[in-house]
């Protein structure tokens, strides 16, 4: 059964050009972790979503088209009202041309793909400090 | 102690996961076919342009996070490989790189002919 915890009440936006892989994770969040979730599939796409609709984190792949990770999330901590919301990076094995950018970036941690779904919602919650 | 709730839950959270299992297995065979016309073209015609090159790149960077995930580890460590191969730096006429490509799509050709195990990767 999906954890009954604080962790039910928080909400992640999902946001990877991927359909299976935003599924599954939505999946994991969702039925395993108790969370609520939304979606979207680029990083342009998740601005308009963390603008218009609480979320208390957001996972957030590195590399996509139109908008990718880090550019994302440089807008997002200009603007007031999505600043303060948590992002986890979801990326490959980093190369170290990578590496050197996520130094600057302010990001709660960050997630390896491949992931195991079922461990997913576990591993966000440590990340955030979240109870589950 | 799980009771048969918990069971029951338990089966419909691995039926829900093994059906995406299946939808991205197709996904990223779809992906393989997209390479293996990319490299066959660039066998046959000795040269391999910039945009078919960067086109190649991102589905094997596509491929590389979801073949991982979803039961075909090999797969994505032979991805990862050809979005090396298949960077910035590569010459275009090159057959020892169109070679080496090659071999890796045979490789992931060949591992998705096998659909998804049933457990996760740790």
């Amino acid at each position: 059964m999906p954890m009954t915890s604080s962790a039910q009440e928080h909400r992640v936006l999902v946001v990877d050009d991927d359909d299976d892989i935003r599924e599954v994770a939505c999946l994991s969040l969702t039925l395993v972790g108790g969370m609520e979730t939304v979606t979207a599939s680029d990083g342009r796409e998740a601005l308009q979503v963390a603008g218009r609709e609480p979320v208390d984190a957001i996972l957030l792949d590195m590399m996509m088209p139109v908008m990718d990770g880090p550019t994302t999330i440089r807008q997002l901590k200009t603007d007031p009202a999505t600043a303060p919301i948590p992002v986890i990076l979801l990326t490959a094995k980093l190369q170290p041309m990578h590496q050197d950018e996520l130094k600057g970036l302010d990001v709660a941690g960050t997630i390896a793909k491949p992931f195991d779904p079922m461990t997913l919602s576990q591993q966000i919650s440590n990340l955030l400090g979240w109870a589950q | 102690m799980k009771d048969e709730d918990d069971d029951a839950y338990d089966s419909v959270v691995a039926a829900a996961m093994m059906r995406i299992r299946c939808d991205a297995w197709m996904t990223n065979r779809h992906r393989s076919d997209e390479l293996t016309s990319l490299a066959s073209r660039w066998r046959s015609q000795g040269i391999l342009p910039g945009a078919e090159r960067r086109r190649a790149r991102e589905v094997a960077h596509a491929l590389k996070g979801s073949a991982g995930t979803f039961g075909h580890p090999e797969v994505g460590t032979a991805a990862a490989r050809l979005e090396e191969l298949l960077g910035d730096d590569i010459a275009p006429d090159c057959d020892a790189a169109a070679s080496d490509v090659w071999s890796l799509i045979e490789r992931i050709n060949e591992q998705l002919s096998c659909p998804p195990s049933e457990e996760f990767p740790e």
